[in-house]
């Protein structure tokens, strides 16, 4: 497994800057600490079993810290299903608070709470599955959590942080220009941030709750959404 | 990760002169708009009153997702909607709540059709301003943060640096998303 400076070896070298003078480890760590973690969350490439115990009667829990994302959720040897939150308001509309023998279902509600159905009436643990939400890096000889095959990721990622800083622009440009080929992003165009539509197959009887976004899965741009969007538009807050 | 230490990051960043009341009104504006997406959630609760229909999501809340009275999840619904739930629904002044609708958007109060006729909890799936965003938003922030400090009218504006910074916040907002 590599260590934090074989990345930075490589970075420093890249920006002219073997000395360490320009950029000292510690800024260097924190951004390269950065790269990592948003980089495993992106390819999954540590992924953690976090235990929750469940409390009896409860069916909403906060997803712990050390995972950057809950995705999948485990009984036992049973894997959980996972829903949207108005698939489980169409179930059960008391799903809050229904209690049963065993868990059939799991939903997002959002990225920092998770509902598991039905409640039991005990306690009971469930492991939960999910990308590491990777610490920082302490020291340059930590060794770096990614699997080998995400370093070059992490070192375009952490070189252009590093000729961001730098202001070293040309460079920064061309390690843009490879990272937005990589991840399929604009190097141009501002990111736009907007809701999901709401899908209207999911209503019934045209009441259906409207969803949290889940993003897990978003690739391309996400459409603007217009400003001054009437209210009634699912009754959603904007 | 707190906004402190982000902003920290953010000047490390910067290296020359920045704003550090600027940086941290961009990280708060920020977690507002990702509050949109849904990225930062919290449940709440307060008392629900037999008669009382009428409703505030926390001052802290940004968006609102959801809403459960007891333990029954309410939808959520336009004004329009609501006649697909009873032609009358103006007029069905009591009962078990069977919708909610947003009554406005400044304050975030809401209201349960028909009116409660029994006292539960009141419970609201929000999005909330923080001041402690987890550590794998940090990156994003810190670089929304910077794309908008230095593109503003500053001695210190400087457009190619705020925007690689906005490819950079654009950048770890796919990955982490």
């Amino acid at each position: 497994m590599a260590i934090a400076d074989d990345v930075l070896v490589e970075v420093y070298r890249i920006v002219r800057d073997p000395g360490r003078t320009a950029t000292t480890e510690t800024v260097a760590l924190k951004m390269l600490s950065h790269a990592q973690r948003a980089i495993n969350i992106f390819s999954r490439s540590v992924v953690s079993t976090s235990a929750l115990s469940t409390v009896g009667g409860t069916t909403i829990y906060s997803v712990p810290t050390t995972l950057g994302r809950v995705d999948l959720i485990r009984d036992g040897t049973k894997d959980i299903p996972k829903l949207s939150m108005s698939q489980l308001w169409s179930r059960d509309k008391s799903w809050p608070s229904t209690v049963g023998l065993s868990f059939i279902a799991w939903s997002r509600l959002g990225r920092g709470l998770i509902a598991i159905i039905p409640a039991k009436a005990g306690a009971s643990s469930i492991s939960l599955v999910g990308p590491t939400n990777l610490a920082d890096l302490a020291l340059i000889s930590t060794t770096l959590s990614v699997r080998d095959d995400q370093i070059e990721n992490l070192v375009e990622l952490t070189e252009a942080m590093f000729t961001l800083r730098l202001r070293l622009f040309p460079a920064f440009n061309s390690v843009m220009q490879r990272l937005a080929a990589k991840y399929s992003i604009s190097s141009t165009k501002l990111f736009a941030l907007g809701l999901q539509p709401t899908d209207s197959s999911e209503r019934t009887a045209g009441v259906a709750p409207g969803d949290i976004p889940d993003l897990e899965n978003v690739t391309g741009q996400i459409a603007l959404q217009r400003p001054g969007a009437p209210m009634e538009n699912a009754g959603r807050v904007k | 990760m707190s906004r402190a230490t982000t902003v920290t990051f953010a000047q490390d960043l910067a290296i020359t002169s920045s704003n550090s009341a600027a940086l941290t009104d961009y990280y708060d504006a920020q977690v507002i708009e990702l509050g949109k997406l849904g990225i930062i959630t919290s449940l709440t609760s307060q008392a629900g009153t037999s008669g009382v229909k009428t409703y505030s999501a926390p001052a802290v809340a940004t968006a609102l997702w959801a809403v459960f009275y007891g333990g029954t999840h309410i939808p959520l619904v336009g004004h329009r909607e609501l006649e697909a739930v009873a032609a009358d629904w103006r007029t069905q002044l009591v009962g078990f709540p069977e919708v909610a609708t947003i009554e406005g958007e400044g304050d975030m109060t809401f209201s349960f059709f028909p009116t409660p006729n029994t006292s539960e909890l009141v419970y609201t799936v929000i999005s909330a301003i923080v001041t402690d965003a987890p550590t794998w938003l940090e990156g994003h922030l810190t670089f929304e943060a910077l794309a908008r400090e230095f593109s503003r009218e500053t001695a210190q504006q400087d457009m190619n640096f705020s925007q690689a910074s906005r490819f950079l916040s654009n950048l770890f907002g796919k990955l982490v998303f």
